[in-house]
Parts: C-alpha cells; sequence; structure tokens
C-alpha cells in the first residue's frame, strides 16, 4: 500500500541461552545450500577461566546487516544494497566479484562463489547441491539475507525458526509491541564493534 | 583462526596474489611514470603505461566476473574502486598524449604550454592511482594493520622506489645522468626505510589485532619476508649498492645498479605480500 511503512528488521540473539550447538548454522545451510567451506551462519567459540573453573563462550555471528553497512559503500558497482526492510542484499548480476566489500565488513562474514563444489567431493553434485547452488551465482560475493525469501512469505529466518534454545529472536524493531523492540529499549544489549560505527542491526542479549 | 581472551582473530583471505600483482604493477607503473617524466624519459613513460595496464589485467582476473567490470564506473562518491578506474581512464588519454609528444605526432609540443599541462595533470593523475590502490587496502578499519596513515604513504614510496629501479634498468639506453638518478633512488629508499619503520611502530602500540600484525612479522612465521626480504634485501643492501656505485666506484658499469634495482623490486612485491599476510580481523566475543 502506497504510504505503509515498512518494517526495520532486526535480530536479537540472548547469549545465555546459546548452547553453541550450531543449528542455526545447519538450518541455514539447509536453507541456502550454501557450499563446503562458506557458513552464512557460524558460532564463535572461545574457552574462558582455568581448571576447574572453565566455560566455553558462544557468540553466534551472521551477517549484522549494518545500518551504516560499509560494505555498501565500498562496493563500486551498487549490487549492496539495503532493501526497504533494513535487510542488506547483493543483487549477483551486478556483482563484479572484486571482493572489495569483504575487506570492508569487519565482521568477516561475506564470502566469494567460487565455485559449486559437493560435500561428497569427489563425487560430481547430488540433485539437492544442483538445485541449491543454482540460486548463487559463481564468483559473486554472498552472505546471508535474513532468509528474505522466507520473510517474503511470512516465515521467519531458518536460524530463528531452528535454534533450539530458543536464543535467536527476530522482528520489527519499528513496532513498539513486538519482542525485539521491548528487549532492545528494556534489556541489556550491546551490538558487535559498536565502535566502528556501523550501527549492527543484530543485539546481543549478554552472556 | 586464533582465540584469545575476548578476541577472535582471522586472518583476511578475501586478496591474494593476483592482487599483490595488480598493485606491484600499478605502483611500479606510475612511480615510473612520474620520474620518467619528470626526467623527460619517453621509453619510461611508456612502459609506465604498459605496467599500469598490466594491472588492470590482474584486476581483471582477480575479480570473478571481469566482463562486468564497466559496471564499476558508477560509484565513486563512495568507491576508492569506482575512483581508481575512472582515475585510470583519464590516466590512459593524458599518458598516451604525453608519449605522444615526444614523438612529435601532435602539434603541442612538451615545452608549450599545453603540453606541460597535460604533463603535469597527468603526473597529478598517475599520484592519485596509487593513492586509490592503497586505499582499497586502507579506507575501512575491519582490519586494523590496513587501516594506517602510513600505509597510502607507503605505496606511493614503495611505487616511487620500484619506479627508479626500473629507470636503473632503462638508463643505460639514454642519456640520463647516473648520478642524479642514484641519488634518488638513495632517498626514495630512505624514505621507504622510515615510513616501514613508523609503520611497524604505528602496529605495535595500536590495537591488539594490529599488535598481533606487528608480532608475526618479527617474530612470527613471516618474519623472513620480512627483515630478510623487504628490510634487507629490498631496502638496506639497495641503498649501500648504489650509494657505492655513485659515491665510491662511479666509472664501473651499472651492476651495481642492476642489482640494487632487482633487490628493491622484490622488497617492493614482497612488501605487499606481507602486507596481505598480516591482515588480520578482530572480532570481540
Amino acid at each position: 500500500m502506497w504510504g505503509a511503512k515498512m518494517p526495520l528488521y532486526v535480530m536479537v540473539i540472548d547469549l545465555k541461552k546459546c548452547i553453541g550447538c550450531e543449528a542455526c548454522a545447519v538450518a541455514c545451510k539447509m536453507e541456502n545450500a550454501t557450499p563446503p567451506g562458506i557458513s552464512w551462519c557460524h558460532v564463535l567459540r572461545e574457552e574462558r577461566g582455568s581448571f576447574p573453573h572453565v566455560r566455553i563462550f558462544n557468540l553466534p555471528a551472521a551477517c549484522n546487516h549494518c545500518a551504516e553497512a560499509p560494505c555498501e559503500k565500498a562496493c563500486p558497482t551498487g549490487a549492496t544494497y539495503r532493501n526497504r526492510d533494513g535487510i542488506v542484499l547483493i543483487e549477483s548480476s551486478k556483482c563484479i566479484g572484486c571482493r572489495t566489500c569483504m575487506t570492508a565488513c569487519p565482521y568477516k562474514v561475506r564470502y566469494l562463489m567460487k565455485r559449486e563444489v559437493s560435500y561428497f567431493s569427489p563425487e560430481p553434485l547430488n540433485p539437492y547441491e544442483v538445485m541449491g547452488y543454482a540460486q548463487h551465482e559463481r564468483g559473486t560475493v554472498q552472505k546471508c539475507t535474513f532468509c528474505a525469501h522466507r520473510l517474503e512469505e511470512g516465515m521467519k529466518p531458518a536460524c530463528v525458526e531452528l535454534c533450539p534454545a530458543e536464543a535467536r529472536y527476530f522482528g520489527d524493531l519499528d513496532d513498539p509491541e513486538s519482542d525485539v523492540s521491548k528487549m532492545v529499549k528494556e534489556r541489556h544489549v550491546h551490538q558487535l564493534l559498536q565502535e566502528m560505527g556501523t550501527d549492527p542491526h543484530v543485539y546481543y542479549l549478554s552472556a | 583462526m586464533i582465540v584469545r581472551r575476548g578476541m577472535t582473530f582471522e586472518y583476511q583471505d578475501a586478496f591474494g596474489i593476483w592482487f599483490v600483482l595488480a598493485t606491484f604493477f600499478l605502483g611500479m607503473g606510475a612511480g615510473l611514470f612520474i620520474l620518467s617524466v619528470l626526467y623527460g624519459f619517453i621509453l619510461g613513460k611508456l612502459v609506465g603505461l604498459i605496467f599500469i595496464l598490466l594491472e588492470l589485467l590482474f584486476l581483471g582476473i582477480e575479480a570473478g566476473h571481469p566482463l562486468r567490470v564497466w559496471k564499476a564506473f558508477g560509484h565513486p562518491r563512495t568507491s576508492w574502486l569506482s575512483r581508481g578506474l575512472i582515475g585510470l581512464s583519464v590516466f590512459l588519454i593524458l599518458a598516451i598524449i604525453s608519449i605522444l609528444q615526444g614523438y612529435k605526432f601532435l602539434p603541442l609540443s612538451d615545452v608549450s604550454t599545453v603540453g606541460r599541462s597535460v604533463n603535469v595533470v597527468a603526473v597529478i593523475v598517475a599520484a592519485f592511482l596509487i593513492l586509490y590502490g592503497s586505499m582499497i587496502v586502507a579506507r575501512y578499519p575491519s582490519i586494523p594493520a590496513w587501516h594506517s596513515i602510513l600505509v597510502p604513504p607507503l605505496f606511493v614510496s614503495y611505487g616511487l622506489t620500484s619506479g627508479t629501479a626500473i629507470l636503473f634498468f632503462l638508463y643505460p639506453l639514454v642519456n640520463m645522468n647516473p648520478i642524479q638518478l642514484g641519488q634518488t633512488g638513495l632517498i626514495v629508499i630512505l624514505i621507504n626505510l622510515v615510513l616501514l619503520l613508523m609503520y611497524w611502530i604505528e602496529l605495535s602500540l595500536s590495537s591488539t589485532a594490529a599488535k598481533e600484525s606487528a608480532r608475526i612479522v618479527t617474530r612470527g612465521k613471516f618474519w623472513p619476508y620480512f627483515i630478510i626480504g623487504v628490510v634487507l634485501a629490498g631496502s638496506l643492501i639497495p641503498v649501500i649498492l648504489i650509494a657505492g656505485q655513485i659515491y665510491s666506484v662511479p666509472q664501473r658499469p651499472t651492476i651495481l645498479f642492476l642489482v640494487a634495482g632487482v633487490l628493491s623490486l622484490m622488497g617492493s612485491f614482497l612488501f605487499r605480500c606481507v602486507l596481505l599476510k598480516i591482515g588480520i580481523y578482530e572480532i570481540p566475543t
């Protein structure tokens, strides 16, 4: 509808709930069919403390869909853009694979699709891989899309849907009634590398 | 991936050998062109132009979709790659005019006001091209070791050093004063050394990832490339050889200049390789 207010999609990740199972990474791979070596969504791990008081700290990481995305500024063709929902996307037909966006991104969450490799190499691509890889153009840069294709159908991103610990929340920041909006306003959240001025749209609830 | 307390370091894997070759040839070509205009050396201008065209070739190989590169002209407001490609186009026209001046194919001579202006603008654009090569890596703070105010001056000084090195090979072909050329070489290599030292000190005093970068070039796995390749063979030995040639044995053949030239070029190339290898992201956890 003309003049309708567009949502501002953000993700909130509760680090207290995250168990580092990487179900989000698997869900992302299943949904987006990324080849071996490319994980749009992954979990960074760090061992903290010393024996016997040791614990593993998990940090799920993916594209932060920054409001001031440096990748968008670095892109010489305009292939990287922010859509009306605040999601940073890549138009593959415009991407020249120059990789300047990859070095501009402080989170290192952009990947060059070099070639279609089978998970069962040296076996040829199986039918699932052939179908999945068709959405990725070789020689272009790829990254998390917040599952924009699922959002269009009214679904949540795959990583949010499949998280067994329910550590991920997704919604419209501009909607005062949404969970994410309340969390960002009322709870202690932080963003990664805030000092870089990128204003990420992924928020973390402290562990 | 290296994990330290509260910090995850990840090495950059975006740029590789083709990017190194592209910036190496860009710096060498632009540096040679600038020096050749100053010395009035037409062959040097032509070779410089060829090197810059080679840079385009290597950039094309590095790109995932080289046939779409024309699309990269469209965003000069924010993208240094766009700015560089526009600069390259302007440079090609100016460089060709500047070269043709020397062969008297054009009505404007290189001593006329218009001819001189073309040369001056071509030199400025050539310097801009070196700058653009450096800004692709230095513009964004994502990789602390690259986001240094000293990276662009280092690229410029390495460009001029490489340009001088090529002149060491070419000057016997023309009537060029070897003492003057040697002094130019000495000055640019010494400036280079000072900048390198300042850069290393800056890395050592900066963020955690930059400190890690400083560590791996002096104590880590890349120290032979940096200490022996870049500093010793690429800078200190050429300084001694050039000084020996111009101050001690000026009547000797040009062998010392040739060796100094080869070593300088190797140093310039290795510097870019090392710079890529110390590209470390710093992701706080």
